[in-house]
């Protein structure tokens, strides 16, 4: 999701038409001094990271000559910020506000539509102003065919009590923002907080805030964020070749590769509950196979990495196929971390097949690997673990053992406790695999 | 085993199917399996490829053509690029027929959306996109299904965001005994053409469903809506929750577009208002028997000795 810093998102509004202040972003407190001196008024100096709140956390202050601003530029530049490093302020001339609104363009996820919302109260975030405000804001859903007309916005800014006299440059500002930055910039949000009106009279966009579709970037190649520029060689590799890449902790020693984000998002959990320290997760898609290699010499680069997870229970993507790839790059990388392969679900039985003969193999490399599937009983080869109701667990708790940590589960208080239902899970197990026709699962009930 | 009952929408055994993009690889490989498993598939379409064949099955070059051709289609499964999936689920829209599933990942929001209000305008049930499939064992499947997971005709409906761990929790309800009924893939996008409160709705009308198995993610308010449905009572059905990501970092996109924690959508949100209206939430996966069990729902004997339907086309 390319969140656009402040000063980028600006650039596009100033672009569209749409009023800013004046103002140039700075890198240093010098030039944040030469830029208050070209404005020749008090400034404001804010910080520019991908995130709202700064106000609150002490990153944007105020500013009455080219001196102050550099010595205010000073004391931000470099700190930490809500977990940002702050490398570029934006000095901007103070507005002489009289009042503060705000107007933004969401995706409604429950509606499945845009919605505008509105409010006659700004400068604080929109949650705040539902809490404290809600009889002054708006939400209005838009037919996406349609779009927002110029009407909808005039009722809904005159229902949230907007001054008759500016009711008619709200709403346009309100329909420019929905029509020439929304739509024409397939954003899955835009806001303006504040939208002042200033003492003499000028409605200017304070703030500015735009988060562009990534899956829409392919139609705005002109746009390059700012937060794709600080992605690490990892990250810019996933993104080169396509990849559903999530890097959690670079410092983290666990690398995981799942071919489901919920799969993916479940071993965080687990693996997060136990102690241990998830580098990535990654997901894997139809092209794997070609691409197993690939993506395992990019984790491999991980600085701490300890232990590589292959979790795949497949549907869309082939057990067998994955497990060919990854083998072969096995084979060519000769990996120094171990490697956990669980291969499930669609094409099993060829996985299976592949593992057994494959992991004999990687013994006489030299190369850590073991392995599991859900019909696996764990004698198939001595690398093989059991799978069955233990197949999502197994493999977690090898790996995080791998790292040095014993694996105990520590889910959060506000979920229930329900250990009994796990065994009458595996009650029932014992109970149907030996009537099953098919013989993997006999072979299995055995060992459940 | 006489099957007496079907869900009303989608995988039914009355699902007749054109497949979008059959002479891709994907959309070919999936239309064998699809073929061996049971599904009736009469058409294919790929725009300048009409007349071939795919696995004995005619390709042509529109949906136009193919529902002249084959009017009794009333379903179209997508195997076409994120990119192009705007102006072919359109093309399924403006041709009659009532149910669209769309497999593709990356399909812009925006894009999603005109998607959903032109379905929503011509009475068209669209699952995904960002989804496998959904799957009514042994009789229909429709997409890119984990096959040998699903044992059926089953008492139990799944709804996920996922496949991954979703394969893994059907397959357990399913050698246990209860089976599924119909597995429905609502994908992870943020916008869906079927979301968490529709499914319940249509599984909630379907008498071979007994009960709903819900797993879901961080993101949005999918999961609290459909707690309001169970709150007022219009899903009276036992619902049993497996909600992934209680530990995920907030603003950050986990893998499925839709799974991001901003102005709400996490895990503890989800879990304490699904608690709050009834429905069971489970910690772990492999709880799930357990509480299946406690609802009182028996399970069905002859599942366990009959074979779980599965192609054998595995490449």
């Amino acid at each position: 999701m390319p969140y656009l810093l402040e000063y980028e998102a600006k650039q596009i509004f100033k672009k569209e038409g749409l009023t800013i202040p004046e103002g140039e972003i700075a890198e240093s407190p010098e030039q944040a001094k030469s830029i208050a001196e070209r404005i020749g008024k008090p400034t404001v100096v804010k910080i520019q990271i991908p995130t709202g709140r700064r106000g609150r956390a002490g990153g944007i202050k105020f500013a009455e000559n080219p001196e102050e601003t550099e010595k205010v530029a000073k004391e931000l530049l470099g700190k930490d910020f809500l977990g940002y490093k702050v490398d570029k302020v934006l000095v901007e001339e103070k507005l002489n506000i009289k009042k503060e609104f705000y107007i933004g363009v969401v995706n409604d996820r429950a509606a499945k539509s845009p919605a505008i919302l509105i409010s006659s109260e700004g400068g604080m975030e929109v949650e705040e102003i539902t809490q404290k405000f809600p009889e002054k804001l708006a939400k209005i859903n838009v037919n996406i065919f349609k779009g927002l007309q110029i009407f909808q916005a005039r009722n809904a800014a005159k229902k949230v009590g907007i001054p008759q006299e500016i009711i008619n440059s709200v709403s346009s500002i309100l329909y420019n923002l929905y029509w020439k930055i929304y739509r024409k910039y397939d954003a899955t949000f835009t806001e303006i907080n504040p939208l002042c009106l200033t003492v003499d009279g000028k409605l200017i966009a304070a703030d500015a805030r735009l988060s562009i579709d990534d899956d829409a970037m392919f139609r705005h190649k002109e746009i390059t964020p700012e937060a794709e520029k600080h992605l690490n060689e990892r990250e810019k590799h996933a993104k080169e070749k396509g990849y559903v890449y999530v890097e959690l902790d670079p410092n983290g020693e666990i690398a995981c590769i799942s071919n489901g984000a919920g799969l993916g998002m479940s071993i965080m959990d687990y693996v997060n509950e136990a102690g241990g320290r998830l580098a990535c997760f990654m997901d894997v898609g139809g092209r794997f196979y070609e691409l197993a290699g690939d993506a395992l010499k990019m984790v491999l680069t991980l600085p701490n990495l300890k232990a590589v997870l292959f979790h795949v229970y497949a549907g869309l993507t082939r057990a067998n196929v994955i497990a060919k790839g990854v083998c072969e790059a096995i084979k060519e990388v000769k990996p120094k971390v171990p490697i956990f392969i669980q291969v499930s679900g669609t094409g099993e039985k060829g996985a299976i097949e592949i593992m057994k003969k494959e992991s004999e193999e990687f013994k006489k490399m030299g190369v850590t690997v073991e392995w599991s599937s859900h019909t696996v009983t764990g004698k198939e080869s001595p690398l093989a673990h059991k799978g069955g109701v233990d197949v999502i667990e197994i493999p977690v708790k090898r790996v995080l053992e791998w790292c040095g940590i014993k694996y105990k589960r520590n889910p959060p208080k506000w979920l229930p406790e329900h250990p009994e239902w796990e065994k009458v899970t595996r009650e029932i197990m014992r109970k149907t695999l030996p009537l099953r026709p098919e013989p993997e699962y006999n072979e299995l009930a055995k060992y459940e | 085993m006489e099957v007496k009952y079907r869900m009303a929408v989608f995988a039914t055994e009355k699902t007749i199917v054109v497949v979008q993009g059959i002479t891709g690889k994907e959309g070919a490989f999936r239309t064998k399996r699809m073929l061996e498993y049971g599904t009736k598939i009469v058409a294919g379409v790929t725009p300048g490829k009409g007349g071939q064949e795919v696995h004995g099955i005619p390709v042509y070059d529109s949906i136009e053509e193919a529902v002249k051709a084959h009017p009794e289609i009333n379903t179209a499964v997508q195997f076409v690029p994120a990119r192009l999936a705007k102006d072919a689920s359109f093309e399924v829209i403006e041709s009659g027929i009532k149910n669209l599933l769309i497999i593709a990942e990356g399909i812009p929001f925006q894009d999603t959306m005109e998607i959903v209000a032109l379905a929503k305008e011509k009475g068209v049930t669209v699952v995904g996109p960002n989804t496998s499939g959904v799957i009514s064992p042994p009789i229909c499947e429709l997409g890119a299904c984990c096959q040998s997971a699903f044992h059926g005709p089953g008492k139990i409906g799944v709804i996920s965001t996922t496949g991954s761990i979703q394969w893994y929790v059907s397959r357990l309800i399913s050698l246990g005994g209860w089976g599924v009924s119909t597995m429905m893939q609502i994908g992870g996008d943020p916008i869906r053409g079927t979301d968490f409160p529709e499914a319940l709705l249509m599984y909630e009308k379907d008498p071979q469903t007994e009960a709903m198995v819900m797993i879901g993610e961080i993101g949005g308010d999918a999961e609290i809506r459909a707690a309001d449905l169970i709150e007022r009572g219009e899903v009276k059905k036992p619902v049993i929750a497996y909600i992934y990501a209680r530990t995920a970092p907030p603003g950050k996109r986990l893998g499925h577009a839709g799974a991001i924690i901003e102005r709400g959508g996490t895990v503890e949100s989800k879990v304490k208002a699904l608690q709050k209206a009834g429905a069971i939430v489970i910690t772990y996966p492999w709880e799930i028997l357990g509480a299946i069990k406690e609802l009182g729902i028996e399970p069905i004997p002859e599942l366990l000795k009959t074979p779980i339907k599965e192609s054998k086309v595995e490449e």
